[in-house]
């Protein structure tokens, strides 16, 4: 089943389940600075399929993030004219478009890196948690960079995004 | 139904992602989603064809073999099209449009685009 197991296959659920057309558009991150989208019309994902790869997966999951979660903003924003676009992206407030930004990015990192896959392999981890427990005044943070390290590639995802799901998840990794 | 829609439908039922696929077939990714989208003709050269038809999980002489070819005949006959119109654009312009700066766009990354969107 899709998403069962890891690495979870964003690709396969982008355009299978939510018949997402991929598009690449070459030179996007050197022209734009951007690695991915969502369409307006919610119908195309469109990416530059020369960034990093691992990077370019958590893209493309936080904009289906968009898709699943902005459906009405994205509806309501659409344009009809070229100007009134740029002016629209222009006035976005800052508020509104941080929130959606954190939101999808919660998206990304709770599709990518599930709850109950993420404790099982920090649970593989534990014995070699409790020892680096014995190392004076070791804090959370440094215990959560090891496993990020240890477990990333199992996800597909970079460290950072691991470190993320462990405070987000609020896992507190001296009491495993 | 055309060339690229088949394809798509069979490429999905055997889990194949776009990039996925094309590396596999070691097909450009950008120009796969053209013939994928119509846009573009499909290759002439029967052994390419062979190996896609396969790695799409076709078997040789059943009837999704023979459509797989009819429509790739078809779709060779077709001319390519290079832009797309303004109203096709603005169609798909994006709202939550992220730069890896982490911040928004500016005008000139807009306008360019704009431009990148009327050849993909």
């Amino acid at each position: 089943m899709l998403g069962a197991s890891v690495p979870v296959n964003v690709d396969v659920i982008s355009e299978k389940c939510f018949d997402l057309i991929f598009i690449p558009i070459p030179g996007m991150t050197k022209w734009v600075n951007s690695e991915a989208y969502i369409t307006g019309n919610l119908k195309e994902m469109h990416f530059d399929q020369l960034a990093n790869q691992v990077r370019l997966r958590f893209s493309i999951a936080h904009e289906l993030g968009h898709a699943v979660l902005h459906t009405t903003q994205i509806k309501q924003l659409r344009s009809g004219t070229f100007d009134e676009w740029k002016e629209i992206i222009e006035d976005l407030p800052d508020g509104v478009w941080g929130r959606a930004e954190f939101q999808a990015r919660e998206f990304a990192g709770r599709l990518l890196v599930p709850f109950e896959i993420l404790m099982q392999e920090i649970l593989k981890l534990k014995p070699k948690i409790d020892k680096a427990k014995t190392i004076p005044n070791i804090e959370q943070d440094a215990l959560a960079q090891y496993v990020a390290s240890a477990v990333c590639r199992q996800f597909d995802v970079s460290s950072q995004v691991i470190v993320a799901r462990i405070k987000s998840e609020a896992i507190d990794l001296l009491s495993v | 139904m055309t060339f690229g829609e088949f394809v798509r439908e069979k490429r999905l039922n055997v889990n194949l992602g776009l990039r996925e696929f094309c590396e596999h077939a070691e097909v450009d990714s950008s120009n796969w989603s053209k013939v994928e989208r119509d846009r573009l003709p499909v290759t002439a050269d029967r052994e390419k064809l062979e190996m896609i038809a396969q790695l799409i999980g076709l078997e040789k002489g059943t009837s999704d073999w023979h459509t797989f070819f009819d429509l790739a005949s078809l779709s060779q006959q077709k001319v390519p099209q290079d832009i797309y119109s303004d109203e096709e654009v603005l169609e798909v312009l994006p709202i939550f449009f992220r730069t890896v700066r982490g911040d928004k766009p500016k005008p000139e990354e807009l306008d360019k685009l704009i431009e990148l969107i009327k050849h993909r």
